[in-house]
């Protein structure tokens, strides 16, 4: 499983894929005329995109908050305060 | 067209039902029940996000600029996906701290700072108006569209100036929504309570729209069309219609510009504000709505485009696209359908002027109002009267101003631009909140003074740039000023600043604004100081994370009793409020605040937050500071506080590394005592040794001496005899010292060594016909097996020689007394030439492997036949092998004896 820190950065870098994803130029790659099952390609880009960047915050989030839980149960028995300091600097 | 009578009735009916769904979730709140806290609840309360200008104003997009309108969605989309990085951040401090509104939030990072609250108030009022006026116009152009009345269905333009107020839809709407705003807004005094009623309605409304748009989507892909593909397919055919298929392939800039504004309004407009932090009663649901809430979106948007694309395949031309969702299932005379879908319209224009409006008049009135009343001292701080009827009220009026003021413009202004437009410029209104909300949140190093300059900057560029031009065009301006810029000045242009051109209005605003926004918060905060308070609130939004929620912010330093804060809150809050918290804070706490002498920080700092909860940061800690006869405790004595809990801190992890250091230099001494107590032993054990080995032949000298000197007579034989054995107790005496001697020197280094690469089977060979007499006289078997390979080994002659002499004596010594058998071997193995001397003696036990190579080690009295020799053979060998890099050890044969072995690298 995945760290933490690892999810916290996938959380960061699930937005920016999709800002990437849905902005031109690689949105204008299926500006086009043509027709994926009978639908305009960019209208089907778009809201395939779309779902598939549901889907994976859905499943990034689940894991998120399993991961915290699991690392607040851990740190648990540390008083909050002393394992701030080191934190944060 | 439905006769006006059946609309209105349906419309009141709906906003009944509103008023009773309200009502209906403030009791459950009450109640305690928790049917409403659902995160489906809040994600359809976030979903207010989906205004008319959504419900209509898309399609409309669509019809004039294609796939456009999606960034309006894409945007919230994406911030929503990263929710774990700033929306989570903005509810848990928002929670922590309770605050109401986004002027709060603000001006609390920023050292709670009323002047700041006062700018985001007035740049929230600002860009929100038009906003507003926008669903008040989509209401009564919808009605109209409806019902025909005051105007055809192909213009939006129906308002007549001189049309009485009375006879404007309008009107009723912008009365009704106050009412209930007023009703289900106003019901506590804490401001940062939920409005538990107000979220159940808003939901509803936003269930209601997504399903009205739904319904009429359905009806037109599946009704008039046979499905997706009929439509596209009529569609593509078309050149009118297949254009808005495609993009412009310039559409970069203004699709970027877009998706920006967009991200920017779902975490900065007051309503989302209001609704995803302000509302939110559990983070948890945060979780859930970071994926539905795009599901919400994504439905909503899915049959904008097939309805424009109907609407401009089926309708006669120049009917107003912004309409389609009502005009096209007229148009088939589906009049339930477009009561619906009407009704829809209302509930997405209603849910948002509820919101904004009450997230406003909190705004207008904790941040300008109240603290107004406070610096002119009309509450009466220092007097004793209940202050709640005041807030409440203040809290209505400003309600009534805000609704009134949305009424106003959108009476004054009339029609003009599209649906979108407006909203745009709002939405870019409030992208100027966003460099000091997320800076504030990440950066620590943004100040107060960077704040204003910065929101300022921004808000005039904002204003001068797209307010103002969009005014002008509606006549409220010298429309001059748009096309050539004020008094002709050219660079000056509002749309093309400093002779900038080549962008589109909107992209040229945003960029300016961003520019002045950001480079005057950034260039501000790094050249200006902070204050105290500023770096202490920094600090806790961007570490929002790492504090325990429940640390107490400040550190207050003065006296006021604990009675008298109860006295102060309770004038903000009411009696029975005040009393309940207080109540609260006492069992969690104890009841130290009820105690004579001056309150702790603790516990003025919970007053502060109570107090902030009703009238707003800023406002409130005007008010504490005015009971708290003291100040905030300077920067500098915070942090020598700090420092010296952190000096402890290090001073005993110091003692504590330093004790850890002793216990292992004591564990080191003791073992160095251990060894220094072995070695003193070893040397009195040495010493015993020695005096014995050099008794018995002095003894015998002595004694034999005695006789001679005594004993003149004795026969020459005898005394032949006597001598013989003194002469050979003498030559035992000087070979014992002079192998003393050598072990001496061979320890100290002081061996004189004369080494060179020579043959050891030569050496072996010596030793073998050295030792031939021995042999002889104990009848001893010699058994050699050497390889006759030639090789060399860099060794002191002499010196090997000693040692196999000395390996061999004692084998013969030791071995087995009446088959007495010992055996030489010599091999090469590897780079390394082996001497090994075995006998069949008794063997040395396994224990004593490596004792035996230390001096005296025959010291042991207990073994039997204690063989003659100074016990310094095998120690001296050692010395010398090791000298030759060499290795010296012994076996235990497998059946009897032992096996000494000599490890010589050869020369390469």
């Amino acid at each position: 499983m995945a760290s933490l820190d690892q999810l916290n950065e996938r959380a960061l870098v699930l937005p920016l894929i999709g800002f990437l994803l849905l902005t031109p130029p690689i949105l204008l790659i299926f500006n086009d005329e043509n027709e994926i099952w009978g639908i305009p390609t960019l209208y089907f880009y778009a809201f395939f995109i779309w779902i598939f960047l549901i889907i994976l915050g859905k499943l990034l989030t689940n894991r998120l908050i399993k991961s915290e839980l699991v690392y607040a149960k851990k740190t648990l028995p540390i008083s909050s305060t002393s394992e701030d300091e080191g934190k944060q600097s | 067209m439905l006769s006006t009578s059946v609309v209105v009735i349906t419309s009141f009916g709906y906003l009944l039902l509103l008023f009773m769904i309200a009502w209906w979730g403030d009791k459950l709140a009450r109640q305690g029940n928790s049917l409403l806290r659902h995160p489906i609840v809040y994600t359809l309360s976030i979903a207010v996000y989906c205004t008319t200008w959504t419900f209509y104003g898309s399609v409309g997009y669509a019809a004039r600029s294609g796939l456009e309108f999606l960034t309006i969605y894409f945007g919230p989309t994406i911030v929503f996906l990263g929710w774990w990085l700033i929306l989570r951040k903005m509810v848990r401090i928002t929670k922590s701290y309770g605050f109401a509104s986004i002027a709060d939030f603000i001006s609390s990072r920023y050292g709670k700072s009323g002047r700041l609250a006062v700018i985001v108030t007035l740049i929230a009022v600002i860009g929100t108006t038009p906003y507003i006026a926008l669903q008040l116009k989509a209401i009564t152009t919808s009605f109209t569209v409806l019902t025909g009345v005051g105007g055809a269905v192909q213009g939006s333009n129906i308002l007549d100036a001189s049309e009485s107020v009375l006879r404007d839809t309008g009107f009723w709407v912008t009365i009704l929504l106050i009412a209930f705003a007023i009703l289900f807004g106003t019901r506590h005094i804490d401001a940062s309570e939920h409005h538990e009623g107000v979220v159940a309605a808003v939901a509803f409304e936003s269930f209601f729209k997504l399903f009205a748009l739904l319904a009429v989507g359905i009806f037109v892909v599946f009704g008039l069309y046979n499905g997706f593909e009929d439509l596209f397919n009529k569609a593509q055919s078309m050149p009118d219609t297949a254009r808005i298929l495609t993009l412009d392939s310039d559409v970069g800039p203004r699709w970027l510009t877009l998706m920006l504004l967009s991200m920017a309004a779902i975490i900065a407009l007051p309503r989302q504000f209001q609704m995803t932090v302000v509302e939110n009663v559990d983070e948890d649901h945060l979780r859930t709505a970071s994926w539905m809430f795009p599901v919400y979106l994504l439905l909503t948007n899915i049959f904008v485009l097939p309805i424009a694309l109907a609407g401009l395949d089926l309708l006669p031309a120049g009917t107003d696209p912004d309409f389609f969702v009502l005009t096209v299932p007229l148009h088939y005379n589906q009049e339930t359908l477009a009561l619906i879908a009407y009704i829809g319209g209302l509930s997405a224009a209603t849910s948002m002027v509820i919101v904004a409006t009450i997230a406003l008049s909190t705004m207008v009135c904790n941040d300008l109002v109240i603290p107004a009343l406070l610096r002119w001292n009309w509450l009466g701080i220092n007097a004793r009267m209940d202050l709640t009827g005041v807030l409440l009220t203040t809290r209505r009026f400003s309600i009534i101003c805000v609704l009134m003021l949305g009424y106003l413009y959108y009476r004054t202004s009339g029609s003009g631009s599209a649906l979108v437009s407006i909203g745009l410029i709002s939405f870019a209104a409030t992208a100027q909140f966003i460099p000091v909300m997320v800076g504030g949140l990440f950066w620590k190093g943004g100040n107060k003074k960077g704040a204003q300059v910065g929101l300022i900057l921004g808000f005039i560029v904002w204003f001068y740039t797209l307010f103002a031009p969009s005014i002008a065009r509606v006549g409220w301006l010298d429309p001059s000023f748009v096309f050539t810029g004020p008094w002709g000045i050219d660079w000056l242009h509002p749309e093309h600043l400093f002779g900038v051109t080549g962008m589109e209005p909107l992209t040229h605003a945003l960029f300016w604004s961003m520019i002045f926004n950001i480079g005057g918060f950034v260039m501000t905060s790094v050249f200006t100081d902070q204050g105290t308070i500023e770096r202490i609130q920094a600090t806790l939004f961007v570490n929002a994370f790492h504090h325990p929620t429940d640390k107490e912010t400040r550190v207050w330093r003065g006296a006021v009793r604990g009675q008298d804060l109860y006295n102060l809150v309770q004038r903000f809050l009411g009696g029975q409020r005040t009393y309940d918290v207080f109540t609260r804070y006492q069992i969690t706490r104890g009841p130290n605040w009820q105690k004579e002498g001056p309150a702790d920080a603790d516990t003025i700092a919970f007053a502060e937050r109570l107090l902030a909860s009703s009238i707003g940061a800023a406002s409130a800690r005007i008010v504490v500071s005015s009971v708290v006869k003291g100040e905030v405790v300077p920067f500098d004595e915070v942090m020598a506080m700090l420092q010296e809990t952190s000096q402890v801190i290090e001073y005993s992890q110091q003692l504590e590394q330093k004790s850890k250091e002793l216990e292992t230099l004591t564990s080191e001494l003791r073992l160095a005592n251990d060894q220094l107590q072995e070695l003193d032993r070893l040397k009195d054990d040495f010493l015993t040794v020695v005096s014995h080995e050099f008794r018995t032949p002095l003894t015998s000298i002595r004694s034999f001496s005695e006789i001679l000197s005594d004993h003149k007579d004795l026969d020459t034989k005898q005394a032949n005899k006597f001598l013989n054995i003194i002469m050979k107790e003498s030559m035992r005496l000087t070979r014992l010292i002079d192998e003393h001697l050598d072990l001496a020197r061979v320890e100290a280094g002081h061996m004189v060594w004369h080494i060179k690469d020579i043959d050891p089977r030569k050496v072996i060979d010596d030793a073998i016909a050295s030792i031939d007499g021995m042999i002889r006289e104990n009848n001893t078997q010699l058994e050699t097996d050497i390889s006759q390979v030639f090789v060399t080994v860099s060794v002191d002659q002499d010196r090997l020689l000693q040692v196999l002499l000395n390996l061999l004596s004692n084998a013969i010594k030791f071995c087995d007394k009446t088959r007495p058998y010992v055996k030489v071997s010599a091999y090469t193995n590897k780079d390394a030439y082996l001497i090994s001397v075995e006998d069949n003696g008794s063997g040395v036990p396994e224990a004593d492997h490596e004792m035996i190579f230390d001096k005296f080690a025959r010291a042991d009295e207990d073994t039997p036949n204690r063989p003659t020799g100074s016990g310094l053979g095998l120690a001296i060998s050692k010395g010398v092998i090791e000298h030759f890099n060499g290795q010296i050890w012994v076996e235990t044969k497998s059946d009897k004896g032992a096996i000494f072995k000599i490890k010589l690298p050869l020369t390469s």
